[in-house]
């Protein structure tokens, strides 16, 4: 049996802990709130005992001479007792006002807004360490470096589309494989600072070489490499994420004209309906008028029939799998014609490669579009498993597909066709031309990148290692 | 009724200018239907344009030419607009689904009918007024007048009110009301019952371009 001034004690630390447990929500774009503009960029959102609400982030992306050009991104956020964690990625436009708003019901439970003088397109330089200032000399004064708690690192490949680097020192606790695994493949230079400690194990099934393409990233084992070392690895640019590079690949993206009914038919058709109608007419009598009207109702139908409406829109896709080992960058561009003018709800994720208005969400993506108009969406990009990989000398097709049109940087178009799970060894055989989205591409790649298609699938095989001490377009004018 | 309407249609006026009619839209079907360089099929926004156009002048022309006729004249003609308006739709329609305008079907479908009987009343309209003030070797003058006037005033109003041209690559539902009205007025003129007394009409029947080559 307690005494009551225990009871009383233990009621009243039992009451102010309730009240310590008030509602919160926390809001976070892009990492510790530093957000890559023209980038794809983490969102997160924790909510603790709030029923279903619902984020919203305006962006204006208008200028003083266009005017206001709204992008809206709306998700709703799932709820309930105690701690509910919302995850996703958002392309963020160049920006003149960003704002975000967390609403229940027609509750505010929070919004802010970002410093438009904040604004930067610099990617950035992550550390994940507990001393992250015995990094910091070895970063350029320019680089955008922060650091970040390992277990915050997103599992997603889209979001680390703004990250140039992600250094791991090994002292603070080690961040998931996956994690790892995603940043790399979406173009990051992974750091590892060995000797790494042994609670990094599992980092060490992705560090089996100094120098390791992983996606379209790398893996890179630092050891004691100087400052300025470190810079070099830093400045390399891998050529992937240029404007010109995606400005190539949505320049291939074509559509086939559609077409109708021959036009020589359709000239005999309605010549036979002119003269009829005319011969009905002359004929001038009411049957002869009746007849007329008639024919000119069969015509009518014979039309809904015959030439009944096309699809309303037209879109074709690129897909793009960017592989460097056994994981890939899966990049779509979906290019879009509307034919009557309106309104598109589309169910992708991505962002309109031109300046235009939009609603996106988790799943789907919303815009105008006038009659006759064209946009390519840039589908957010995904992690996938490498179909085309390097394997010592050999490349394998891995995937389920056949590939077409293999074309290897250095030496030249390989056998037309390379069937699942076999392999084949480049040699110099270029009797044929690659295609010209190949050539248009190839400079931006290094020596050893292999090309093949998949119908309208492009793959692209980074060599598993290089040198990446050197720019792309000097290791390709190599024979 | 049916019966002086069939012998107007036989005339070979009536048959010529509708040859000429189907074979304006025929060429421009055929022409328009495949274009290098175009994506899609546009035919139908070169099409409904021709039709209109035509429809437009024929109802004004018919109109005027029949200020001073007998009701059962200015009927049998109205009716005869009416006929053109139906025979040149399946040119419309043909080009019409594989354009897949914005435009919706009953516009297509409707407001060229109404554009033929609200410009034959305002034909008949323009053509009295003619009569009244005894000017009517003025008639095709006011034809291409009265357009464009209309157009004049949706260009200086910046609106797409008037202008028949667009009533259906740029429907606007002020257009279709004025449009609608004017049928309205038209058909009710047309249609309601006529007194029983000898006026001018009965003894003065030739229609005004006959009086103008007199």
């Amino acid at each position: 049996m307690l005494p009551p001034v225990l009871t009383i004690l233990l009621g009243t630390l039992g009451l102010s802990f309730s009240y310590a447990q008030k509602p919160t929500v926390h809001f976070d774009l892009g990492f510790s709130g530093e957000v890559v503009t023209g980038r794809w960029n983490p969102v997160r959102v924790e909510l603790r005992d709030i029923n279903e609400a619902e984020l919203e982030i305006h962006i204006d992306q208008g200028s003083l001479l266009t005017g206001e050009l709204p992008m809206v991104y709306r998700a709703r956020l799932p709820g309930g007792n105690g701690l509910s964690v919302f995850k996703d990625d958002l392309y963020i436009p160049t920006w003149r006002q960003l704002s975000w708003l967390i609403k229940s019901g027609k509750n505010t439970l929070a919004s802010g807004s970002f410093n438009p003088q904040e604004r930067s397109s610099s990617p950035l330089d992550i550390i994940v360490s507990v001393h992250p200032g015995r990094w910091r000399s070895f970063y350029d004064s320019s680089s955008r470096v922060l650091e970040t708690d390992p277990g915050r690192l997103p599992k997603r490949l889209a979001a680390y589309n703004g990250v140039r680097s992600l250094l791991i020192d090994g002292t603070s606790e080690p961040p998931q494989l996956e994690a790892i695994a995603a940043a790399a493949a979406s173009g990051v230079k992974v750091i590892l600072n060995t000797p790494l400690p042994n609670s990094h194990n599992n980092l060490s099934l992705l560090a089996t070489s100094p120098i390791k393409r992983l996606g379209a990233g790398w893996i890179i084992v630092n050891g004691k490499k100087t400052p300025d070392e470190f810079r070099t690895f830093l400045s390399f640019q891998n050529g992937l994420n240029g404007a010109l590079f995606f400005e190539r690949i949505v320049g291939a993206i074509e559509h086939p004209a559609q077409r109708g009914a021959p036009p020589l038919l359709l000239l005999v058709v309605l010549a036979i309906y002119s003269l009829l109608t005319l011969f009905f007419l002359r004929l001038g009598n009411a049957v002869a008028i009746i007849s007329t009207l008639a024919l000119g109702l069969v015509f009518s139908l014979g039309a809904w029939v015959l030439l009944p409406p096309e699809t309303p829109r037209l879109t074709s896709t690129l897909s793009l799998t960017i592989c460097g080992g056994e994981l890939a960058a899966n990049l779509r561009f979906h290019s879009i014609y509307n034919r009557p003018g309106g309104e598109l709800n589309l169910d992708l994720v991505g962002h309109p490669i031109e300046d235009r208005s939009y609603v996106v969400s988790p799943s789907n993506i919303r815009f105008s579009l006038e009659r006759g108009e064209r946009t390519t969406i840039f589908a957010k990009p995904i992690l996938s498993p490498a179909p085309l990989v390097w394997q010592g000398g050999s490349l394998i097709n891995t995937g389920s597909e056949s590939l077409s049109n293999v074309y290897v940087n250095g030496f030249g178009m390989q056998d037309n066709e390379l069937l699942p799970e076999f392999a084949l060894v480049p040699a110099n055989k270029s009797t044929t031309d690659p295609p010209s989205l190949y050539l248009d591409l190839e400079n931006h790649l290094p020596k050893g990148t292999a090309f093949a298609l998949a119908g309208r699938h492009l793959i692209i095989a980074l060599p598993t290692e290089t040198d990446i001490s050197m720019p792309p377009h000097e290791n390709s004018k190599e024979p | 009724m049916f019966d002086s309407i069939a012998s107007q249609v036989r005339q070979a006026n009536v048959i010529q200018l509708l040859a000429l009619i189907l074979a304006t839209l025929t060429f421009v079907t055929y022409s328009r239907w495949e274009v290098a360089g175009h994506l899609f099929n546009n035919s139908w926004f070169t099409v409904t344009q021709v039709r209109l156009f035509s429809l437009t002048l024929i109802a004004l022309a018919y109109g005027g030419s029949c200020a001073g006729s007998q009701k059962t004249k200015k009927q049998t003609t109205a009716a005869l607009v009416l006929i053109f308006a139906l025979v040149t739709l399946p040119f419309e329609l043909v080009s019409y689904f594989p354009t897949l305008p914005s435009t919706s079907l009953l516009t297509t479908i409707f407001i060229p009918l109404l554009t033929g009987i609200a410009f034959y009343g305002l034909g008949l309209a323009v053509g009295t007024m003619l009569l009244i003030i005894r000017s009517g070797s003025l008639m095709p003058l006011a034809i291409i007048g009265v357009i464009v006037g209309m157009l004049v005033i949706d260009v200086r109003l910046k609106t797409n009110f008037l202008n028949p041209f667009k009533g259906t690559t740029s429907p606007t539902w002020e257009h279709s009301v004025i449009i609608g009205i004017m049928a309205a007025i038209t058909l009710l003129f047309l249609l309601w019952p006529q007194k029983r007394q000898h006026n001018r009409d009965s003894r003065h029947s030739q229609n005004i371009f006959e009086r103008v080559s007199r």
